[in-house]
């Protein structure tokens, strides 16, 4: 008796794996329609859409930019160079000096001629202390506001205190040591201009920049990165913005905006309370407040991507700091599964409950529980001789060829849309990485997500750790 | 073979379903590959035809139009347009760049030069295509008719683009209304009329720029449109012209509307009363304060620094002590701020006596480097 109903488990597990596994995928095949529809329609649309109209207009609605930086002193000051010359014409960069040790403020102020200025701050979103305000006394720099804080151990701390001091009514959220394409505000400002619907936030894919060439915060060659970490990175990279946010945003059902690049309605987030410092996947979880909050007030609502790359940052180059970053983002995910569960099947929260919040549950949440479980059964029925190795290949050429052949469509998308690679080598140095990544990346991304979930359910104290940046290459002169 | 194919059918269904997935994947993985050779290819013989084509282009339209002599009259002027037609214009893509090159020169210049671009467009019979193209099924291809007619000012019969006004995808519906305003001679603000869906913000951006831009038309006067009974994205984009063209005769048909429910519309009329500096709706203004929203009551305050009479001064002092938000204080004392002269006395006692927060909002907004 008792070994029938093992064997009946582990046919039901098995059957329940096949049909999730097959969900997925036909999720994935609609994913690839849908953002292939989506990227085309955006080139259409912008092959007679003509964005300088924004640059001589009056009424081009105003952007704050909003940068922290911790200990930045190296590089702080050519990316404060590159962010005052985007191409905009109105908008602000408030750098906001999160407690640096090192010269940071320093070199700030000497370079950029900062005198101090009594500011009138609202402290509506929480914040560790604002010390100082600083704006420049030479009329070049007069975009630029620099703002002295303590330290809040995150960046949520310290974009909050860039949304209280800014001005405008929409806000850029990046990173200071990203480089931002030269018209990355043009792009990401048409999807709130071109709807019916309140546009409260929009963002565009992000690329790595470890091999690519910069001179003076400009990118001036782009290259796939050379080490395999960081190009494997890559094409998650490309796969997830280029196929899963646009395909998402086709439906408008954009899961989250990434904090490297994102455009926001500054009353609704004010609204929905701004960032949560506590949160350890702080750009999804205000999406969803936000969303919430449009929900509750009854107000429709949209989030969008487009396809242009606009932003490209360093990547972790090393194990333990790409280890660190997904336990983060692991622990971040269950973090907010735990505070907003009342969304999960809510029909009052649409699509977000209905769409979003399903799909990163079976699919972003417990793929890695499902896997680990799936792997532990295999490891088991290997021992005890009940694999039939026939079937157990052609189920693992299935998943295999599969997962290649969404990889390799990410791929075709982009090479559709922008060829960002100039030499074929440095595009089948792409494609090859879909083959390499079940055995290599994948397993890094399953122990780093079970480990972050481990982390929430003991409690453990998450260390922050500084990423150690080595730079871009800088172009020869 | 026979063997594959008889266990096939004997295997459980799952493992039928994975075999022919994988197989399909096999194949379209082979497949995407080879779309991925095929585009780059495409796009490298493009850029090589485009580098070798442009160069010839723009010799011949530097020699011919933009270097041209000024002293032949536009009619009389002649092109070679053998020249021109050796390079191929008659083919689908070369026929796209060389428009694309005089839509970019077109944009450029003004005057003679961009007068003689239309008139080798027009010569070289290129408009034929794009107003065929107009009736054409494919919603791209009227878009980009349109696009190509308005980048180089060509007019077509009025009746062919009537229709697109209330044609079924916005996209379209917005480049007729674009044609109407920047080429229609005698009735480029009919597309005014005819507005029951929202003038989407990018449009009104749009055609801003093109009214703004032209020269050859009378303007109307916007109040006829700020009315309710057009709808509230078209009063917005009159409000935003009537303040260009600085017509104060608007003034009072702003302030009819002030008692609209739709808040946004209500914000957009103040923050236009202000910039019109419209005295007459200061007291009106003062009076509905109390009873308006965050985003009225801002735009209140600035309206009445804007307007700047001095008449308000004492409203403006009183909002300051007594408002509790923060923006809604440091907006009123910029207002006072910007009274200049008439309030500097005021400025004066309010700053010795001042301290804390409200000291630092009167720093604030006194301080010129700081400009929001």
């Amino acid at each position: 008796m008792e070994e029938s109903i093992w064997y009946y488990t582990i046919r039901f597990y098995e059957g329940a794996i096949f049909i999730y596994c097959i969900t997925i995928f036909s999720l994935y095949a609609v994913l690839t329609i849908l953002s292939a529809r989506n990227i085309r329609k955006n080139i259409r649309l912008n092959s007679f859409r003509k964005r300088e109209i924004l640059v001589e207009s009056p009424l081009t609605p105003g952007i704050s930019v909003i940068a922290p930086a911790y200990n930045e002193a190296a590089t702080i000051i050519d990316n404060v160079r590159s962010l005052l010359t985007l191409n905009y014409p109105r908008f602000e960069v408030i750098i906001v000096n999160d407690g640096s040790t090192d010269d940071t403020l320093k070199k700030l102020i000497s370079e950029f001629r900062l005198t101090e200025i009594d500011f009138a701050y609202d402290s509506r979103l929480p914040s560790k202390p604002v010390k100082r305000f600083f704006k420049s006394t030479d009329k070049a720099y007069k975009k630029l506001l620099v703002i002295d804080k303590e330290n809040g151990k995150s960046k949520a701390d310290a974009v909050n205190a860039g949304i209280n001091a800014a001005a405008f009514p929409y806000f850029l959220n990046t990173d200071v040591d990203c480089i931002l394409d030269n018209d990355a505000l043009l792009f990401l400002i048409q999807p709130f201009l071109d709807e019916e619907k309140r546009v409260i936030a929009a963002g565009a894919p992000l690329r790595i920049a470890n091999s690519c060439e910069v001179d003076a915060g400009m990118l001036t060659r782009v290259r796939p990165p050379r080490a395999l970490l960081p190009r494997f990175q890559e094409m998650e990279y490309v796969r997830s913005f280029i196929m899963g946010k646009m395909g998402w945003s086709a439906i408008n059902a954009v899961p989250n905006v990434s904090g490297g690049l994102g455009l926001f309605d500054k009353e609704i987030a004010v609204q929905a309370g701004g960032y949560d410092s506590r949160s350890f996947a702080e750009d999804m979880d205000i999406l969803v407040r936000m969303g919430k909050y449009m929900c509750e007030t009854k107000e429709d609502y949209a989030i969008r991507y487009i396809p242009q790359t606009l932003c490209w940052t360093e990547a972790p180059h090393t194990l333990k700091v790409f280890t660190r970053q997904r336990v983060r983002w692991g622990r971040g995910l269950v973090q907010l599964f735990a505070v907003h569960r009342n969304v999960l099947f809510n029909p009052k929260y649409k699509k977000l409950g209905l769409v979003i919040f399903p799909y990163n549950f079976f699919f972003e949440l417990l793929a890695p529980v499902v896997e680990i479980v799936g792997i532990l059964l295999y490891i088991y029925f290997i021992v005890m001789g009940m694999v039939n190795w026939p079937f157990a290949i052609i189920l693992l050429i299935f998943v295999y060829t599969y997962s290649i052949l969404i990889s390799s469509i990410a791929v075709l998308w982009d090479q559709y849309t922008f060829r960002h690679y100039k030499s074929w080598k440095e595009v089948l140095g792409m494609c090859s990485m879909a083959f390499f990544e079940p055995f290599l990346y994948h397993p890094l991304i399953l122990f780093s997500s079970i480990k972050g979930y481990l982390n929430h359910l003991l409690g453990r104290k998450h260390k922050w750790g500084n990423m150690q940046r080595r730079g871009f290459k800088r172009q020869a002169a | 073979m026979d063997k594959i194919f008889n266990d096939y059918f004997q295997w459980p269904v799952f493992i039928k379903l994975a075999a022919a997935v994988s197989v399909i994947a096999v194949i379209g993985g082979g497949l995407v590959y080879l779309f991925i050779l095929l585009w780059r290819r495409k796009g490298y013989i493009n850029d090589r035809k485009k580098a070798r084509l442009l160069p010839e282009m723009r010799e011949l339209i530097v020699k011919h139009v933009i270097l041209a002599k000024g002293d032949v009259p536009l009619e009389a002027v002649t092109f070679p347009l053998d020249d021109f037609r050796k390079l191929g214009i008659r083919k689908a893509d070369v026929r796209r760049f060389f428009v694309e090159e005089l839509m970019e020169y077109r944009r450029n210049f003004s005057g003679r030069p961009r007068q003689l671009l239309t008139r080798l467009y027009t010569d070289l019979g290129l408009h034929h295509i794009t107003e065929k193209n107009l009736t054409c099924k494919r919603t791209q291809g009227i878009i980009s008719a349109l696009n190509e007619l308005i980048s180089m000012g060509v007019p077509v019969n009025e009746d062919k683009v009537l229709p697109l006004l209330d044609h079924e995808n916005r996209y379209v519906r917005e480049g007729a209304r674009c044609y109407f305003v920047k080429l229609s001679e005698d009735r480029p603000f009919f597309f005014l009329e005819k507005i029951s869906t929202p003038l989407l913000y990018w449009e009104q951006i749009e055609m801003f720029r093109i009214i703004t831009q032209r020269k050859d038309v009378e303007i109307p006067d916007f109040s006829r449109w700020i009315s309710s009974e057009y709808h509230p994205s078209v009063i917005s984009f009159c409000l935003k012209l009537a303040v260009y063209y600085q017509q104060f005769e608007t003034g009072p048909a702003m302030m009819k509307l002030l008692d609209t429910e739709n808040e946004k519309l209500r914000a957009r009329l103040i923050n236009a009363l202000g910039k019109l500096m419209v005295e007459k709706a200061e007291s009106r203004l003062v009076a509905m304060y109390c009873d308006q929203p965050w985003s009225c009551k801002q735009e209140i305050l600035k309206a009445l620094g804007r307007i700047g009479s001095g008449n308000s001064l004492v409203f403006l002092r009183d909002k300051f002590e007594t408002e509790q938000e923060i923006p809604l204080v440091k907006h009123a004392a910029k207002s006072i701020v910007n009274h200049r002269a008439l309030s500097e006395n005021l400025l004066r006692e309010m700053q010795a006596g001042a301290v804390g927060l409200k000291h630092t909002v009167l720093q604030h907004a006194a301080n010129p480097l700081i400009k929001y």
